[in-house]
């Protein structure tokens, strides 16, 4: 299956500006999912500015929510501030790179002459979404509370889980159809 | 003689318990309502236990300090103690609900509710309190780190855990604006954005107060509440007060017109003062003989005029509160406005 793997995703990510479009879209959806969830913000024109917390390392790990980690320094630079947590921009890149490599298979897929038959194209890509509506605020979901639409538990619990359900989805898109391109 | 040795350092450590827990009175103004069925009410909020951080070691800055950052319409929570002012920025509150501090040289815990825009103060003794994470009636429900008992920020008691039942000890914490703050306390300090962890503070993640936007700004509770009461719209600010007589709340635009308004709940008298240099309002217990009349932003009685928090009589603490929430801990309030005025 590895090899299977190693294959499709080779060829569906095969030249340098295809390689650079993906890498693109990959970088947008992290930065997407980092204004989601409220790390990154925009806002009146400040100085660049660094500032790190005096021991990073017990914050780093301390949760804030379902997937949502604490931050341990902040940088501004112009409009935008990024609030700096490890654990939640590692996230964000692994989640943005499957979306690209997602990405490039559906391309792939879609540039595929019909006789080599791989089929229609992916929707793998969407599986992402779930993960850009995980975007928590302070006290519950800010897209219900944006939607004002009264929390529930079970809504609560199904928000918990759309960064790892988005990961399911897009490592389960990825091996199905890098596996279809190999073939 | 290991048996007695082991007995007597029983006996030693347990007044270190003691002291660890934080004060309480008996919870004789709570609701009818059994205090189980709160906790079984209550509900996962989103973030985890600590998930919303209490601010553990603040630091606060000169009035002057804070002009860069605190504009003079934005909400801040008031406290004085033994001739201590102190502000703490709604601002900085919304995304930590509890301040653990020390004021006057007393332990006290300043805490707000964004959900149900209540600030109520609180004297910890030898803990701390934090955000456990959970609501009941969109309301923040702490918890206490000697016991780990849970305690609805609105009831002030304790729903589950070795307190339950019990209250806090609290005291007035007022809500009102930086600049009217100022005015009245020009000594005043106020916390500082160094609160030991990064946030967006010019950034509300709910919506606004200045102006009112956002979730602050109409609409229906976040999560559902025990019960509904349509005599007031949801969001629409009161002034709420609880005794063992029973609770009553006060239609804040009403006593804002009219100056000062009466009720009579449970047998007893009671009256709210508004207050136009801090825009809000203080509540009384009156003898039944009382009387008084509003002028010019004081109350005029038998003995002359007096300022609106200084009238000499006893003083009912008072809190600031969206109506749904109100009415959803005190079903049987006593409202003062809205559709009964």
């Amino acid at each position: 299956m590895l090899e299977a793997l190693r294959t499709g995703c080779a060829r569906a990510l095969r030249g340098g500006t295809r390689r650079v479009t993906l890498a693109t879209m990959g970088l947008v959806y992290a930065t997407v999912y980092l204004y989601a969830v409220g790390d990154l913000d925009f806002g009146a024109w400040k100085p660049v500015a660094w500032q790190v917390a005096a021991d990073p390392w017990p914050l780093m790990f301390q949760a804030r929510g379902p997937w949502y980690f604490e931050t341990v320094a902040r940088l501004q630079t112009g409009w935008a501030s990024l609030l700096v947590a490890p654990v939640n921009i590692a996230i964000a890149v692994v989640l943005g790179a499957l979306v690209a490599v997602n990405a490039g298979l559906a391309w792939h897929m879609v540039r595929t002459p019909r006789a080599c038959a791989t089929g229609g194209p992916t929707t793998g890509v969407l599986a992402a979404v779930p993960a850009l509506l995980a975007g928590s605020a302070c006290c519950g979901p800010a897209l219900l509370l944006a939607l004002s639409i009264p929390a529930t538990a079970t809504l609560i619990g199904v928000f918990g889980m759309m960064v790892p359900l988005a990961f399911v989805m897009l490592v389960g898109a990825l091996v199905f159809n890098a596996r279809r391109i190999a073939a | 003689m290991r048996w007695t040795l082991l007995a007597g350092l029983l006996v030693g450590l347990m007044p270190l318990a003691v002291l660890a827990a934080p004060p309480t009175v008996p919870g004789d103004d709570l609701p009818e309502i059994p205090m189980a069925r709160f906790a079984e009410e209550t509900l996962p909020g989103g973030p985890g236990k600590d998930g919303i951080p209490a601010i553990d070691e603040p630091q606060f800055v000169a009035a002057d300090g804070a002009g860069d950052w605190l504009a003079d319409g934005d909400i801040i929570f008031g406290v004085v103690l033994d001739g201590h002012a102190r502000a703490y920025p709604q601002r900085v509150l919304v995304w930590h609900e509890i301040v653990n501090d020390r004021l006057a040289g007393q332990p006290v815990s300043v805490t707000y509710c964004p959900l149900t825009a209540t600030a109520i103060g609180f004297h910890r003794g030898g803990t701390t309190l934090g955000v456990s994470g959970n609501l009941v009636n969109s309301n923040l429900v702490m918890y206490d780190r000697a016991t780990d008992s849970r305690w609805p920020q609105i009831l002030g008691a304790a729903v589950k855990g070795e307190h339950k039942g019990r209250r806090l000890e609290e005291f007035r914490v007022i809500w009102t604006t930086w600049a009217r703050w100022r005015e009245a306390h020009p000594d005043t300090d106020v916390l500082s954005t160094d609160t030991g962890y990064f946030r967006n503070y010019e950034r509300d993640p709910y919506g606004g107060y200045n102006p009112t936007s956002g979730y602050y700004d109409g609409g229906g509770p976040a999560f559902p509440v025990m019960r509904r009461d349509e005599r007031l719209p949801a969001k629409h600010m009161v002034m709420g007060a609880r005794t063992q007589a029973g609770a009553v709340a006060f239609d804040k635009s009403v006593l804002r017109r009219q100056g000062l308004l009466e009720a009579d709940v449970g047998g007893e008298r009671f009256v709210a003062v508004y207050d136009p240099a801090l825009d809000t309002g203080y509540v009384y217990r009156v003898p039944p003989e009382w009387t008084g009349r509003y002028e010019d932003g004081a109350v005029v009685t038998d003995d002359g005029g007096h300022a609106p928090g200084d009238l000499p009589l006893e003083r009912v603490n008072v809190m600031d509160a969206f109506w749904f929430a109100w009415a959803a801990f005190y079903p049987d309030t006593t409202l003062v406005g809205g559709k009964s005025a």
